[in-house]
């Protein structure tokens, strides 16, 4: 198994291959970094927060232990403009539903893990998720596929 | 083709915007199946004019395309069907002394024929020509023209003018040059870098219009038929915004399509981009009109290759009518401009285009623009400009590119990934 990345080469990656998201900050268990994704032609500000596992002490560091990326400007549409839907392939924060982190891989299939990247996995990913999202709010079909709950994993659907 | 070329050809379809403005001009341009269709049809009629007993038998020297068949710039003539004006001019050799209502006339009943004959009930009578009109929407525009002293350009011509319904006012007879300016024009917009690339995306789209519509594929359309230049897209799309704003002004002439092509090839060219192309486009058209208007005159334009042939004599008619046209290319202005600022998502951008352009092409291009981009994105294909978060769409297979893709060792396709959670749609 591939050992796990540490902070120190995330940042150091991230500054390298995605110099235009900004580490806001870090400390020994977390990174925060902001700023433009330009998949197609419009630029949309995010926010990615990686809180690793870790202790300080004997007190474990709360957070999801993967990085969560979140559309800051402009404002997620969460409902359709014109079919009502929701927007797919987020996890829904039901208090602040335009604060909802978007859904970039399939836990159950193994496609992240702390051994990989961000930059090379999960910057490209949000990317590939906002060039869906632009598609789904011109035409209200949502075209890059995805796994919803409930549904069997691609390797089982397959 | 030098390298260099190739290399701009990768390179002049690279943002949406450009991809989107592309693939509306190819869903509203006549197809290369039709075109081959409209040729075969005005050689069939060329062969009807000289079967035994036509009046015009012996007479018919020459038929060729003229107008915006000519010059590739053929567009849908309505906004929410395909069909097709194609313009042709009937060369004759008459005996002198006929008058333009005589000319016009013959050409109709030659094409016409008896009762039952294949012709009779899809011809009519127009001011300066007979149309032929197929069930499947095209119609052809047929002038009878003849050629005047040969000292003047080649193909030089008088053409007639009649209207039917007026029978006792009398025709007259107009020198214009439509082979001569067809020809000018050419030269004006060589097929430069941008042509190999576009020829490749039509080339593929009507290969996808024909599986959707299910037609019989007498011979595959080759890509050779699709190599335009940006500036006759541009001067595509400016026809097809032109279109959009005077189907609802009602028994309002529009500003004519020569004319458009005349000031279009004057600055052909000019750019990179075919987004950049239209915005140049409309810009010089505008600027010309508004200098003409400035100075409290009608702009008036004429054939370079025939100084008698005015493109401009029918329109504008007033000033008012230039006025209105001209509100009609700022406001185009203002939105290219908008489209190609990076301010606006895919849906502002259909929003726009829906306005400039008609829903009916629109909806189809997004469409299909979204299913393409979800199909690259799902199959693990997406690859991002080096250091950016830029989708490359050559690199992404969205567009075939002009020349092969050289993809540099530090290159790296996204890696393969689902998309999980949200709610499941019934």
């Amino acid at each position: 198994m591939t050992r796990r990345r540490s902070l120190a080469e995330q940042i150091a990656r991230m500054a390298e291959a995605a110099p235009y998201l900004r580490e806001t900050a870090h400390c020994d268990w977390l990174a925060i970094w902001r700023g433009p994704l330009r998949p197609l032609q419009r630029s949309y500000t995010v926010t990615i927060t990686y809180v690793m596992r870790s202790w300080i002490g004997d007190l474990q560091v709360m957070g999801a232990f993967k990085p969560v990326v979140r559309l800051i400007e402009p404002t997620l549409q969460v409902v359709h403009p014109d079919t009502g839907d929701r927007v797919p392939h987020v996890y829904r924060d039901w208090v602040f539903p335009e604060r909802s982190e978007l859904c970039l891989y399939d836990p159950v299939a193994d496609e992240w893990s702390s051994s990989a990247l961000i930059a090379d996995t999960i910057v490209p990913w949000a990317c590939d998720w906002l060039a869906c999202y632009e598609g789904w709010l011109a035409t209200g079909e949502w075209t890059g596929g995805g796994r919803h709950p409930g549904d069997a994993p691609a390797a089982q659907a397959a | 083709m030098g390298f260099m070329d190739r290399l701009r050809g990768s390179t002049v379809l690279r943002e949406p915007v450009d991809i989107l403005l592309a693939d509306i001009a190819i869903r509203v341009q006549l197809t290369a199946t039709d075109h081959n269709k409209a040729v075969a049809r005005y050689q069939t009629i060329n062969e009807w004019l000289e079967r035994d007993g036509s009046p015009l038998q012996g007479r018919v020297q020459l038929l060729y395309a003229q107008g915006s068949m000519a010059i590739g710039a053929t567009i849908a003539a309505r906004l929410r069907t395909d069909e097709y004006d194609i313009d042709i001019i009937v060369e004759l050799d008459l005996p002198s002394g006929l008058d333009a209502e005589t000319i016009l006339d013959l050409l109709f009943h030659s094409i016409r024929g008896k009762p039952g004959s294949r012709y009779y009930s899809m011809t009519s009578r127009r001011n300066r020509c007979v149309t032929v009109s197929y069930a499947d929407g095209m119609h052809l525009d047929l002038t009878p023209a003849e050629l005047v002293v040969p000292q003047l350009a080649p193909r030089t011509s008088l053409i007639c003018h009649h209207k039917p319904e007026t029978p006792e006012v009398p025709g007259f007879r107009l020198v214009a040059n439509p082979f001569g300016f067809a020809d000018w024009f050419k030269q004006m917009t060589p097929l430069d870098h941008f042509a190999e690339a576009f020829a490749k995306r039509a080339f593929d789209a009507e290969q996808r219009m024909l599986v959707e519509k299910a037609d019989a594929v007498p011979v595959p359309p080759q890509e050779e038929a699709h190599r335009k230049s940006k500036a006759v897209i541009a001067l595509q799309l400016l026809k097809r915004a032109r279109n959009v704003r005077y189907d609802s002004r009602h028994n309002r002439r529009r500003p004519p399509s020569v004319m458009l092509a005349k000031l279009i090839a004057d600055g052909a060219n000019m750019t990179t981009t075919l987004s950049e192309e239209v915005l140049h486009q409309a810009r010089q058209v505008h600027e010309t009109i508004a200098a003409a208007h400035r100075q409290g005159v009608l702009i008036s334009i004429f054939n370079p290759r025939c100084d008698r042939d005015c493109f401009t004599d029918r329109w504008p008619g007033t000033r008012a009518e230039q006025a209105t046209y001209l509100g009609d290319l700022a406001d185009f202005v203002g939105k290219v401009e908008y489209l190609r600022s990076g301010e606006c998502d895919l849906r502002e951008m259909q929003a726009v285009m829906v306005d400039l352009f008609g829903e009916n092409p629109t909806g189809a291009v997004f469409k299909s623009f979204n299913e393409q981009l979800g199909d690259r994105i799902r199959t693990g294909q997406s690859v991002y400009r080096p250091g950016t978060s830029n989708l490359d769409l050559t690199k992404s297979g969205l567009l075939r590119p002009a020349a092969p893709v050289i993809v540099p060792a530090a290159t790296v396709t996204t890696p393969r990934h689902t998309f999980f959670g949200g709610d499941r749609r019934e």
